[in-house]
């Protein structure tokens, strides 16, 4: 902390003139292993990663939304401990949204040390089923996937 | 959809492995990686956090924070490939006519001025041939292709208009 105080590379790199954003617990093991795809405002990169924004919360509406946030296998194989990894995936519903289905309770480190031994082998199939219910359900309008994929594009795979 | 996603995993990689590496490096890499894979599991006790500290911390030893156009400027700690700042850009931004890509690598750097760690999004630049200008080689928190989510010698151009690398850029995303 004492370093951080002293300030002698503001001179040399002028990003580090302005307040830099401090990073602690799940919010920075989230940004260091998650961000880069997932976007540093959760938006997803079009047709390749899904966005979080106001999109992840949705699954919690689900009956297989939960199993499905524990297996999907960026977060099963995740290299945090089970502790760490039920920390970020809370951290993420509560920080994307949308409101979590009444009720939802936070993830715990023992039901992700459950679920992460079998990651699906076929996420993308998961993904488009539980999509597919949210389009069914109303929660969410059928022009939106997550993925920026439009619904033609979808019914031409 | 799996299978495109898989083809464009395994073109990254071939394109980036042709274009920065030898094929002995990419041997000795593999056997790392093999052996590895088999060495892990038998560890009494996790110590990859540790390790990662410790290479941060000794690539700080040598990290200078004036020269952008050498490797061993202090965000370059997990850069693999071109640097954007001998291409024609900078070292955050993308020279002119290439994208940067809407993906990235993050990692962690020292910066040997204060001895804070920052995170450091590894952007490529795409769209346009390799620079071939100043190559540097950052291993800070890399893994081998088997956890290829983790591995910086793919080629990190998804969601850009092609998967043709140019060079890299590293964007300072806040203090870790």
């Amino acid at each position: 902390m004492a370093a951080a105080l002293a300030w002698p590379a503001a001179a040399a790199d002028p990003e580090l003139a302005a307040p830099v954003k401090a990073y602690e617990g799940a919010e920075l093991d989230f940004t260091l292993r998650c961000k880069g795809c997932h976007g540093f405002e959760g938006q997803g990169t079009e047709g390749h990663v899904p966005r979080l924004k106001g999109f992840v919360g949705l699954y919690t509406h689900l009956p297989g939304g939960r199993e499905f946030l524990l297996r999907v296998p960026g977060v099963a194989r995740s290299r945090l401990d089970d502790e760490r990894l039920a920390a970020v995936l809370n951290w993420m519903i509560a920080t994307y949204g949308p409101e979590p289905a009444p009720g939802f309770a936070p993830f715990t480190p023992e039901e992700v040390a459950q679920a992460r031994v079998t990651p699906f082998p076929d996420p993308l199939a998961r993904r488009a089923r539980l999509v597919a219910e949210l389009h069914e359900r109303g929660i969410l309008p059928a022009a939106d996937d997550g993925m920026g994929v439009s619904a033609e594009a979808r019914a031409a795979r | 959809m799996i299978g495109k996603g898989l083809d464009r995993l395994v073109e990254g990689m071939s394109r980036r492995i042709a274009q920065r590496s030898s094929r002995r490096s990419f041997v000795s890499r593999l056997g790392m990686a093999v052996a590895g894979g088999v060495a892990l599991p038998i560890l009494p006790v996790d110590r990859r956090g540790q390790i990662k500290m410790a290479h941060a911390e000794e690539f700080a030893k040598t990290a200078q924070t004036t020269d952008k156009t050498a490797c061993n400027y202090w965000r370059y700690c997990s850069s693999d490939g071109y640097l954007c700042s001998c291409c024609g850009g900078t070292y955050n931004q993308c020279p002119p006519g290439s994208q940067p890509s809407p993906t990235s690598w993050v990692g962690t750097c020292i910066n040997p001025d204060d001895g804070q760690a920052y995170l450091i999004a590894y952007r490529d630049c795409c769209g346009k041939d390799s620079c071939g200008q100043c190559a540097c080689l950052g291993l800070e928190g890399e893994y081998p292709v088997y956890r290829s989510e983790l591995n910086n010698d793919i080629i990190w151009c998804f969601g850009a208009p092609t998967m043709v690398y140019h060079c890299s850029s590293a964007v300072l995303i806040g203090k870790a």
